[in-house]
């Protein structure tokens, strides 16, 4: 996971990522490779391959993986907790990347996985927040 | 991510987190953070200099606010930045970790 953060590190800079578009980049990819790495435990981190491209001006994250396959948007939203008694953390990490991501696609083909996420930056002097849905 | 701890009045801990609050993280607090709830009766989390909170953070926080309740205390959030409160309000946790935005405000709570 380390790798990961550095490796954003780098490409934000790179790439000149938004800031806005930078922090939700982030939350969806840090989310999705712990995901994958908790739920597989053999997958190891050399098995999860991530990718980021801009289609003009929108980012697209690709993220890979040789695992079980597993369809986030088929996931129902968490219960929001209503007390410290009852609250059980989980399902967080795919609530926020549904949150995050302006849209996303998940296909899997010969043993690969592969989820895309894609982030458009908030229009020119709107709000800085993403949207929430 | 950097953890430092002092002690307020009414048996309260005040955590300062620094850095990104992500699986490394989290993992690299766990142990500290659950010894300084454990060993006061209220803990102030001072959240301005985190830049960055993934879910398994959040469940830290989460567990941490647990444990202290059953013992009859409280956990409060000083002064988290924007996203990372956007990113509490998402999961819709805002209610089991209050934000306040002073040490008196938080020492006011712990007194009510």
């Amino acid at each position: 996971m380390v790798r990961l953060s550095d490796w954003l590190d780098l490409q934000e800079h790179r790439m000149a990522i938004p800031p806005n578009v930078a922090f939700r980049l982030r939350q969806c990819l840090e989310e999705a490779v712990v995901n994958l790495i908790d739920h597989t435990p053999a997958l190891s981190g050399e098995a999860i391959a991530v990718e980021l491209d801009w289609r003009d001006d929108t980012l697209v994250a690709a993220v890979e993986d040789s695992g079980p396959p597993f369809d986030p948007r088929a996931v129902p939203p968490p219960n929001r907790p209503t007390s410290l008694e009852t609250a059980v953390p989980g399902g967080w990490g795919i609530h926020l990347i549904r949150s995050f991501a302006s849209d996303i696609g998940y296909e899997t083909t010969a043993g690969r996985n592969r989820l895309s996420l894609s982030f458009v930056p908030p229009a020119a002097g709107a709000d800085t927040m993403p949207e929430q849905r | 991510m950097e953890m430092q701890f002092t002690t307020l009045p009414q048996d309260t801990a005040k955590v300062v987190l620094s850095g990104r609050l992500d699986a490394a993280g989290s993992a690299a607090i766990d142990l500290p953070f659950n010894a300084a709830a454990g060993s006061h009766r209220h803990v102030l989390v001072d959240m301005s200099a985190v830049s960055f909170v993934a879910s398994i953070g959040i469940r830290t926080l989460v567990l941490g606010a647990k444990t202290i309740q059953r013992r009859g205390g409280k956990l409060l959030l000083l002064n988290p930045r924007t996203e990372v409160e956007q990113v509490l309000e998402t999961i819709g946790v805002t209610d089991l970790l209050p934000i306040v935005h002073t040490e008196a405000e938080a020492l006011a709570a712990f007194g009510s």
